[in-house]
């Protein structure tokens, strides 16, 4: 549906996006997932036609849209500040695309009124945007963005600008709507909750560059690059050195102690420095102390939040480091116990530094 | 016995308890007679010296010594009409003030739109030079302007006389418009071509109607900037192109008070006309483009 190839886009001497080459299939939602100014608004941007690339080309449905001006690239855009008319009604807003297509009146009320059925609207037609809420503002966004039925749908970090509550409830919302029109979409944010939840497919992007792509699950648990790694979920990182590597895995030591990983997925040899990506939820926490084993080290609990669904504590391992980890809200323990903490090797990434 | 003190002691009470809030009220009302006697003065401060020329007008026999004149006649605008060419004033105040607000708006309008969507360099300065015919006095622009005109012929020409007053209306309505222009979101403009639409359509449908109470302001402003100026036309003018605020100067230079008094009233209407579509039509948030998308 929509391939994009060495795309390159500029500003002055700074390279937003650095020949980025992704595809898009017909059904899917693949969202641009990286922090601010990672090149990810800027690529959504040069799809929309906003900014001229530089390099590289961009498809449509099989069509070389590069040098094919906004108006005509029949793309649908769902803002994250809304970008609404404030001087038409609901109604008028959303019949704008039709208006424009110079679709006949009657057929202009039957859709608009589908579109706002579709986003549960139907009986705010004749208000003005500046009466209703922010939800139900993007929720207009968002028909008049789908009523003209595109087969590409964009959306630039439409749900920023909502509180909490109202996310979750909108990322249904737009997963509802994608499986009963089923539209292509490009989907845009920092957060990457959001981005699990919703993308088929996921692209992190930093620099404007592709770290990796694929589905949710997939990058979640093999991540590439240690941008990836920490970027996702809320892992530590330790520093270390690659001390051996074997034919499943390697080891790496952390001041005094050694941890069994993975295998790396670069090429690091022995005496490499490298960074250890664990995550909070892969350590277990056994009460008493006295471990022993591969990957299981006596702890001290430093610190403990309660965080209301988990309990999150930093644990400090003798003579190495300190992670970060998750209890049960239930579980009871004091600033200074000691406890058994084990990471399966399978969790432990390494990384180049 | 204990009846009689329970009763005592409930007058005692309520005696204690009314003269705090007695004295409140007597506060509140001293307070708002204040205000108003203020409110009032303030208002006579203003009105005065309309309510002064229009007594003027329509009054007879008006001298020192009496609050109002002898008679009330309407002469005075018969005067206006017949000796003073009330007709060809009019014409003339209008014609002018209508090329000075379409010149106006012709190089004020691209302007502020450049000043508030492009990237200009030194955006401050040049902002600072287009609002600087404001603030040099009248007379000594008039003079500069005046000899430059002799020399391109320009004295004694409506378009000449419009000219002038643009350099005047100009700061005007850039000042106003490039606040309405970078009140318009910029994402709202790139909505509607998303959506589709050529920049015609956009102009039309949605810049056209975010735009119009300061571009209704601007022209209003102006319009009545150069019905009402009076330095600048002085030094421009000639005997084929009297305006209003001229013949009142000369009415009042050949003594005739009373009917430069008629003048003045009839210049009024226009203005007040315009003062009232202005408080009915234009919201003041709106003139500086006060809605996003937001």
């Amino acid at each position: 549906m929509v391939a994009l190839r060495g795309l390159t886009k500029r500003f002055g001497d700074a390279v937003a996006v650095d020949a980025i080459d992704l595809d898009v299939y017909a059904d899917e939602l693949v969202t641009l997932l990286g922090p601010s100014g990672c090149g990810k608004t800027t690529t959504l941007r040069c799809v929309t036609g906003s900014l001229e690339i530089d390099a590289g080309s961009i498809r449509i449905g099989g069509v070389d849209v590069t040098r094919v001006p906004t108006h005509r690239r029949q793309v649908g855009l769902v803002f994250q500040n809304f970008a609404l008319f404030p001087h038409m009604t609901v109604g008028e807003n959303v019949a704008f695309p039709l208006k424009v297509r110079r679709v006949p009146a009657k057929e202009i009320r039957d859709r608009v009124g589908e579109a706002l059925m579709l986003v549960r609207l139907g009986h705010v037609a004749d208000r003005y945007p500046r009466e209703l809420s922010g939800g139900q503002q993007q929720r207009v966004g968002l028909a008049r963005a789908i009523v003209y039925r595109p087969p590409l749908v964009l959306f630039d970090e439409p749900l920023s600008n909502l509180d909490a509550k109202l996310r979750r409830e909108m990322r249904y919302e737009i997963r509802r709507l994608r499986d009963e029109l089923g539209f292509a979409a490009i989907y845009v944010t920092h957060d990457q909750e959001e981005a699990l939840a919703l993308s088929d497919r996921i692209a992190v992007m930093n620099d404007g560059v592709i770290h990796q792509i694929g589905e949710p699950a997939e990058i979640y648990a093999n991540p590439r690059t240690l941008f990836v790694a920490e970027f996702l979920g809320n892992p530590n990182r330790i520093a270390g050195t690659l001390v051996a590597r074997r034919a499943a895995g390697a080891v790496v030591q952390v001041g005094t102690t050694e941890v069994e990983t993975r295998a790396p997925v670069d090429a690091i040899r022995p005496g490499e420095e490298v960074v250890l990506v664990i995550r909070p939820e892969a350590v277990a926490v056994a009460r008493s102390g006295g471990a022993s084993g591969a990957n299981r080290w006596e702890a001290r609990v430093v610190a403990l939040s309660f965080l209301g669904e988990r309990q999150e504590c930093r644990l400090a391992v003798d003579g190495g480091f300190v992670v970060h980890a998750y209890l049960p809200p239930t579980r009871r323990h004091a600033l200074g116990d000691v406890v058994a903490i084990e990471v399966p090797a399978g969790e432990c990434r390494v990384f180049r530094t | 016995m204990s009846g009689l003190a329970a009763a005592s002691r409930g007058a005692g009470a309520s005696a204690s308890s009314e003269s705090p809030a007695r004295m409140e009220r007597i506060a509140h009302s001293t307070r708002r007679l204040l205000v108003y006697t203020v409110l009032l003065a303030f208002s006579l401060y203003i009105v005065g010296p309309f309510a002064a020329i229009l007594v003027n007008a329509f009054g007879q026999g008006w001298f020192g010594g009496r609050w109002l004149p002898e008679t009330w006649t309407l002469k005075w605008f018969r005067f206006a009409r017949t000796v003073a060419d009330l007709p060809t004033l009019m014409t003339n105040s209008l014609t002018i003030a209508g090329l000075a607000i379409a010149i106006s708006l012709a190089v004020g309008i691209p302007t502020a739109w450049a000043m508030a969507k492009r990237r200009v360099r030194a955006r401050a300065l040049l902002m600072a030079l287009i609002l600087l015919p404001r603030m040099v006095p009248p007379i000594t622009i008039a003079l500069g302007v005046s000899r430059e005109f002799y020399g391109f012929h320009l004295v004694d020409t409506h378009l000449g006389i419009a000219l002038a007053h643009s350099i005047l209306i100009i700061p005007l309505v850039v000042l106003i418009m490039s606040a309405t222009f970078e009140g318009l979101d910029d994402r709202v403009l790139e909505a509607a071509r998303v959506c589709g639409a050529r920049w015609t359509h956009t102009s039309w449908y949605v810049i056209r109607p975010l735009v119009m109470p300061g571009l209704l302001a601007a022209t209003l402003f102006g319009f009545v900037t150069s019905l009402n100026e009076f330095t600048l036309t002085l030094l421009t003018y000639g005997p084929r192109t009297v305006t209003l605020t001229v013949e009142t100067y000369v009415q009042i230079g050949q003594g005739f008070t009373t009917i430069a008094s008629a003048l003045s009233a009839i210049l009024l209407v226009p203005s007040l006309i315009l003062l009232v579509l202005i408080q009915n039509h234009i919201k003041p948030e709106n003139v500086v483009g006060g809605t996003k998308g937001i």
